[in-house]
């Protein structure tokens, strides 16, 4: 009889565990919100973030379009704006195909024929074109037939520099970024614009960017 | 005595309640005022507004100011605002600030504006500037926040 008290509990635990459900967590999740790519967004950190790349590019347009060695020539210059010309020697993650890519298309917008922007990063597709028009595959298209492709009046470099520190103690941390931007006449090596973003964040969140 | 204290206590009720009236019409139209044309508006509303009415009497909510506002060209002909920004408050502060252009017919142009960082060192003044892209005529709304 004393042997059959464990074994009974033992069987009931069994029992129960047996006929709890095994549940899927069915509650509704945080959904997934649109948020300002000009303002701070829900997660902050030290890095450059996307109000950070707004405000950097539309300064550098509108700083660009405002000096009259650029913009302001009777003949439109060719202007050179990729990723080549594009340096990260910070300590920060950031695409320099997108800072590159949304300089160039926020300048060609507001630009309106004041300057005039050659693609490199589609050279070979642009060769192939010109040798099949050339062999007779297809027709010359609707424009014209030049002797070569353009050549650059003026090439972006640009280099994003970076301070860090941190309180060992509190885990606090702060990073000082400035970015420069430079115009560099590509006949002459000579600088016609430049300017420059800088900012200093500081928190103790630990934000990972990739 | 309970006639009396039953007074007081209404007129006084009723004029805490008038209070709050006369400062939500005020707020309401602070909130609904018209846009104006070469202004600068502080978004925010712990930075600069009046409040006035109700037993407390008028209340300034003036920690930041625009002192000068204004718009120039630039060499290459297109246009650039500014604006000095007075901080009030023994604290430093950063606020963002952004221009919308019009044209002479009061129809947005330009590109899409964006908020500019400004730091305004305690009890001192900063200058917001911003150019157009365009080299017409313009006008222009400055809109001033707190930097988040």
């Amino acid at each position: 009889m004393k042997a059959f008290k464990p074994i009974a509990i033992l069987g009931a635990a069994v029992l129960v565990s047996a006929c709890a459900p095994s549940r899927v967590d069915n509650a509704a999740g945080q959904p997934s919100v649109y948020q300002d790519v000009g303002s701070a967004g829900r997660v902050q950190g030290v890095g450059i973030e996307s109000q950070d790349v707004v405000a950097m590019t539309d300064k550098m347009m509108r700083s660009l379009l405002s000096n009259p060695m650029v913009s302001n020539r009777p003949t439109p210059p060719r202007v050179l704006i990729d990723m080549e010309g594009f340096k990260n020697e910070s300590t920060s993650v950031i695409n320099l195909n997108m800072l590159a890519k949304r300089l160039q298309i926020e300048l060609t917008r507001a630009a309106n024929g004041r300057m005039v922007f050659v693609n490199r990063q589609n050279l070979a597709a642009i060769q192939k074109e010109r040798e099949i028009k050339r062999e007779g595959l297809v027709d010359g298209g609707t424009i014209r037939k030049t002797q070569a492709t353009a050549g650059v009046d003026y090439q972006m470099f640009a280099t994003i520099t970076s301070q860090d520190a941190i309180d060992r103690q509190s885990q606090m941390r702060q990073r000082y970024h400035y970015i420069s931007f430079e115009m560099v006449d590509m006949e002459l090596g000579t600088l016609v614009w430049g300017d420059g973003f800088e900012m200093s964040k500081a928190t103790q969140d630990n934000i990972l960017y990739r | 005595m309970h006639a009396k204290f039953a007074i007081a206590a209404s007129l006084l009720a009723s004029a805490l309640i008038a209070g709050c009236q006369t400062s939500s019409k005020l707020e309401h139209e602070q909130r609904t005022a018209p846009t104006t044309y070469n202004s600068v508006t502080f978004t925010d509303y712990d930075l600069n507004r009046n409040f006035s009415g109700g037993i407390p009497g008028p209340h300034k909510v003036f920690r930041f100011t625009a002192e000068k506002h204004g718009i120039r060209r630039t060499p290459a002909n297109t246009s650039e605002v500014f604006v000095v920004l007075r901080n009030h408050t023994d604290y430093n502060g950063i606020l963002e600030a952004r221009t919308q252009f019009f044209d002479q017919s009061e129809i947005p142009t330009d590109v899409e504006p964006r908020w500019q960082r400004v730091v305004v060192p305690a009890n001192s003044t900063s200058v917001y500037l911003e150019k157009s892209t365009t080299t017409a005529q313009l006008k222009y709304r400055v809109e001033v926040r707190q930097a988040k």
